[in-house]
């Protein structure tokens, strides 16, 4: 895991698991607070891919694990190719942190204590993101059986199973590595 | 890891990797026909409700993981967790009652996963969290399609019902990973197994 976030010039340490958790709450707050005021603008209708948007810029320059960039090292375990084109505009703009290519690409590989890790996060999220595939089966499931009790809740089935499948999506995309910058203690200092 | 499947009272030798291999393909083939079979019942109404309970059915019975260890292969995922719990305090009434629906929890050898095992549980949730990610981003896909584009799919005469069922569908699949595929990779992979003695 890396120890900072570099961020419109700013370096920004977080080594100390407090930050971390930190930024965990504020990434998952702004992420509700997003999914509740995009309710008001449309019902979800054309915004909702806003949220999945917002989640993948989230795990870009902060969260990391699915990309390059942010904290956790690549899931993947492998280095990426090296290109010759620029770096996005978007990047430059907020100039975030990039690695680069080290001889032992030790931004990008993961140690063994690094890879047990990983697969631990996977395994707990494994549990969240199934429980919400099973309520979002049971929520499509109301709507095709229609019950005479759901005509009383606001909302309907079909917008309900979108939001579950919205907050499902969010949960796959961005609970591993929040997992696992929530429990990895404190670091090192970076130099 | 079991080596031994007691089904319908039949006692069964699953040390090759090959059964493993073999039972897997059952399993599934199994599911996919059955999915099938009840589309062409009543078009997963009714029959959704049966559909729930098989993937449990198929983990107590044949692959284990995540329900009893009574008679699955693999080890029950929550195994030492359980047993740490239950060693906290044996004699409280959850303890009683651990004793009672998981037999295996005083033997340590039997029922805890010692470090590999945790390392391959770990390891297949990480493959299968990507597959039932698929699941789930080809669902959100589809209700997305049919959300925005809701007047061209009126103009084309395409029903929204359409969407309702594949979406259905997905989540079905989804279910079904989300309850067998990390114990079906730990069979798949699993070399031929020593036995005992």
């Amino acid at each position: 895991m890396r120890a900072e976030i570099v961020l419109l010039k700013m370096r920004i340490n977080m080594a100390p698991q407090a930050r971390r958790r930190v930024l965990v709450v504020l990434i998952y707050g702004g992420l509700a607070a997003l999914f509740a005021g995009l309710w008001f603008a449309d019902h979800w209708r054309a915004t909702g891919t806003y949220i999945f948007w917002t989640a993948m810029l989230a795990c870009r320059p902060f969260l990391g694990g699915y990309y390059r960039g942010g904290l956790v090292k690549p899931f993947t375990d492998k280095t990426p190719r090296q290109s010759d084109a620029p770096p996005p505009l978007l990047a430059l703009k907020l100039r975030v942190y990039q690695p680069v290519l080290s001889d032992d690409d030790v931004s990008f590989r993961n140690d063994e204590r690094e890879l047990r890790q990983r697969d631990q996060a996977h395994y707990q999220a494994f549990q969240a993101v199934g429980i919400a595939v099973v309520v979002a089966w049971i929520v499509a499931y109301m709507g095709i059986m229609r019950p005479a009790w759901m005509a009383s809740i606001p909302m309907t089935p079909y917008q309900m199973f979108y939001g579950l499948m919205l907050v499902t999506m969010l949960l796959f995309i961005t609970l591993p590595q929040c997992i696992l910058l929530w429990t990895e203690p404190d670091m090192e200092e970076p130099q | 890891m079991k080596t031994e499947l007691v089904l319908m009272g039949m006692h069964l030798d699953v040390t090759l990797q090959t059964r493993h291999r073999r039972l897997v393909s059952m399993v599934y083939t199994g599911i996919a026909a059955l999915i099938a079979g009840f589309w062409f019942i009543d078009r997963w109404r009714l029959t959704s409700v049966i559909l729930m309970y098989v993937p449990i059915l198929v983990n107590w019975l044949i692959l284990g993981g995540y329900y009893s260890d009574a008679n699955g292969i693999v080890k029950l995922f929550l195994s030492n967790d359980v047993r740490s719990r239950y060693l906290k305090n044996p004699l409280s009434a959850w303890s009683r009652l651990t004793e009672k629906t998981l037999p295996n929890v005083t033997d340590e050898r039997l029922f805890s996963n010692d470090e590999r095992e945790l390392r391959r549980r770990d390891a297949a949730h990480w493959i299968s969290y990507r597959y039932l990610g698929m699941g789930v981003i080809a669902a959100f896909f589809v209700a997305y399609l049919k959300n925005l584009l809701s007047n061209a799919w009126d103009s084309l005469h395409v029903p929204p019902a359409i969407f309702d069922t594949l979406i259905y569908g997905l989540l079905m699949a989804a279910f079904v990973l989300f309850f067998t595929l990390p114990q079906s990779i730990l069979l798949w992979t699993e070399p031929d197994i020593e036995a005992e003695g």
